[in-house]
């Protein structure tokens, strides 16, 4: 049984009056242990996926389509009740920013503590325990004097930690980390990675990992996820996808890395940005940017499954009825 | 903690001896002559002198202005020009009766304007909202001895839940002395409240869509918590610091409140100084408020380091 199936999943956005996808026909699975890489150039909605999952979006935005299965069983999330048990139970999540991610007037410890006394219902001197262990366990120094210190007392690196530390606190099955490292230095990055990788082999945690860095993906994914505006484009384990990557933008991405652990918020090797949600293509959503657009892309966007192997799936016209990938290669 | 208050204490010399010389020189620049308004303008010249000897106005303005110094330092306000009454005493007589009425309008303007304020920026836009804004707007706008007048009326007089004339009960009888207090403190308390609560929803509108509050979410804290918790401490920040300033203005406000209601207070000695061109007693009493405020924004910098903890360390 998968920790995470994403089956189907639909986000939109009302935008002036009018609903746009944001996210469609996202469908994969991690199982336990697994870390599952999300990519995409910025705007791809890969943040709308994670809060789609967490139940956190914002006011405009609403999952219209689809499931979120969370260890077999699909999450309601129209009760907020039950989202609320699951957030930070079951499923933990993890930030970008690490400088505003913590609240600037309570005690890291305070912080920490809080989703133990909810989800565990530990005593207040019980759940101040186990804090002071998590913090030791995502190596913050002098843990125990440290617990009543506030985050402007923290650095970047080790706000991060706190932020870990809170979010495996009850022991998640789970964990979605949002471009985890993106803010911090290259020493401090790979700290905070490897620090994620112990955590994840400790409790056979799951993992979504959404970055914009290959090298990240290349060194701490299982599997990829490759989306483009909105749509999950390709999805295979990552040594295929280096390999052999099927779809156009999977192969532009890899292509504009020289340097595997360069940065994609910018395409090289293809001209353009991703289109704004207002003004997305009707068919395949990277028909503009596509070097080898046919006329079917325009009118309909391509379905999956369309792969010769389960593992690895693309969503492009160029793949189907067994077209062979290597055909349109060049 | 200690260390940050002692340091706090220590720069309120410097700003107190900025505003009594404020005072001292203010006092000098009004157009008028003490002397003339005084004893009348047929006063004869020697009348003139010996009133310019007694006040010590005769002397050069360095030795005045030590003098006058000395004088507070030792807590010496002068002697009233109208009953030879020291000044001190009959400030001190009357000062409780202000302090617990602003005390108790910065009670009432918090403890309502906050809970309002949150409870509007959670329906931001919806029909609490709306009935939240024109609350405050009516409280802003509304004139303060108009609804004085209207709840001595109706709650006084009609109702008979409160004595019509306040002060004067003792606190040996702690209830009857609250019940004189409620009316007036309300009234008071109302224009804060409208202004607290506008602090209040600004400031819940600017947190609640923070990173931190998204973690907080994110960690499974209940919405309940997260409003009244997580994003309100932020928030109390900027209400502190407003209620802080707003205290001086509130202590005046208390004058007009304290004529309508009929209470001893500070007001009352002000309107009688005025009157009757009481020049040093009103000198004191300029001492007094500017004394007041100095103290209160300087509480208000205590407190502020005890609810933000980037405050203190510093
Ligand atoms: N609150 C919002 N209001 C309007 N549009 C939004 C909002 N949030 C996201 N969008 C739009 O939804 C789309 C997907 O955004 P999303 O934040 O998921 O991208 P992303 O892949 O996470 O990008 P990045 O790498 O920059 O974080 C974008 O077109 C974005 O402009
Ligand atoms: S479906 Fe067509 S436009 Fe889209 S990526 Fe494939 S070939 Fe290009
Ligand atoms: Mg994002």
């Amino acid at each position: 049984m998968s920790v995470l199936h994403i089956d189907d999943l639909r986000t939109s956005l009302t935008l002036n009056g009018r609903q746009h996808h944001a996210v469609r026909e996202v469908n994969f699975r991690i199982e336990e242990g697994e870390t599952v890489a999300v990519v995409g150039e910025s705007g791809c909605g890969k943040s709308m996926l994670a809060m789609s999952i967490m139940g956190l979006l914002p006011s405009i935005a609403v999952v219209t389509d689809g499931h979120v299965v969370l260890e077999g069983k699909p999450i309601e999330r129209e009760s907020e009740r039950q989202m609320e048990a699951i957030r930070g139970a079951r499923i933990g999540m993890i930030f970008q920013e690490p400088m505003t991610a913590l609240n600037p007037v309570l005690t890291v410890g305070e912080q920490i503590a809080e989703p133990l006394r909810d989800h565990l219902g530990l005593s207040r001197s019980e759940a101040r325990r186990r804090a002071i262990a998590l913090m030791e366990r995502v190596r913050i120094p002098s843990a125990a004097s440290r617990y009543d210190s506030y985050p402007h007392e923290f650095s970047g690196g080790m706000r991060q930690r706190v932020v870990i530390a809170l979010a495996i606190a009850c022991g998640p099955r789970l964990l979605i980390a949002d471009e985890p490292t993106t803010a911090l230095d290259v020493t401090v990055q790979r700290q905070i990675l490897d620090l994620l990788d112990m955590l994840q082999d400790d409790g056979r945690m799951a993992m979504m990992l959404i970055t914009h860095n290959l090298g990240i993906v290349a060194a701490h994914a299982d599997r990829v996820v490759v989306m483009y505006g909105g749509d999950m484009v390709e999805s295979a384990p990552v040594r295929a996808l280096f390999r052999n990557p099927a779809h156009p933008y999977s192969r532009a991405l890899l292509a504009s890395l020289p340097r595997v652990d360069r940065d994609l918020s910018e395409l090289a090797s293809i001209p353009g940005r991703v289109p704004p949600l207002t003004r997305l293509p009707d068919g395949c959503r990277f028909i503009d940017r596509c070097p080898h657009a046919m006329k079917i892309c325009q009118a309909l966007p391509p379905r999956v499954p369309v792969a010769d192997d389960a593992e690895h799936e693309v969503r492009c016209w160029l793949h189907v009825e067994g077209s062979g990938r290597d055909a349109s290669a060049g | 903690m200690l260390r940050f208050i002692g340091r706090r204490l220590v720069t309120l010399v410097p700003t107190l001896l900025a505003v009594l010389t404020l005072v001292f020189v203010l006092v000098r620049v009004v157009p008028g002559n003490p002397a003339l308004i005084l004893l009348g303008d047929q006063a004869t010249p020697e009348a003139i002198a010996r009133f310019y000897r007694e006040t010590g106005l005769d002397q050069p303005i360095w030795h005045q202005y030590l003098s006058f110094l000395g004088q507070i330092a030792r807590g010496d306000l002068g002697r009233s020009m109208i009953n030879d009454r020291p000044v001190t005493s009959a400030i001190a007589e009357v000062l409780p009766y202000t302090l617990e009425l602003s005390i108790a309008g910065v009670v009432v303007g918090v403890l309502l304007g906050v809970p309002l304020g949150v409870v509007a920026a959670r329906s931001n836009g919806g029909w609490v909202d709306w009935l939240v804004r024109i609350v405050t707007l009516g409280g802003l706008s509304f004139p303060a001895f108009v609804s004085a007048i209207m709840m001595l009326l109706v709650f006084g007089l009609w109702l008979g839940w409160f004595p019509i004339i306040s002060g004067g009960k003792p606190w040996s009888d702690p209830g009857g002395r609250l019940m004189s207090l409620a009316l007036p403190a309300i009234n008071l308390g109302l224009v804060m409240m409208a202004y607290v609560a506008r602090v209040t929803r600004g400031g819940m509108l600017n947190t609640l869509p923070s990173d931190f509050i998204r973690t907080a979410r994110a960690k499974g804290v209940p919405m309940r918590r997260i409003v009244w918790k997580h994003a309100l401490r932020n928030v109390l920040l900027a209400v502190v610091t407003f209620t802080g300033l707003y205290f001086s203005v509130l202590i005046g406000n208390s004058v007009l409140t304290e004529i309508v209601f009929n209470r001893p207070g500070l007001g009352k000695l002000v309107v009688g100084a005025l009157d009757r061109r009481d020049y040093t007693l009103l000198q004191g009493l300029v001492v007094t408020y500017a004394v007041l405020v100095v103290v209160v924004n300087t509480l208000t910098d205590l407190l502020y380091g005890l609810v933000d903890p980037r405050v203190k360390t510093g």
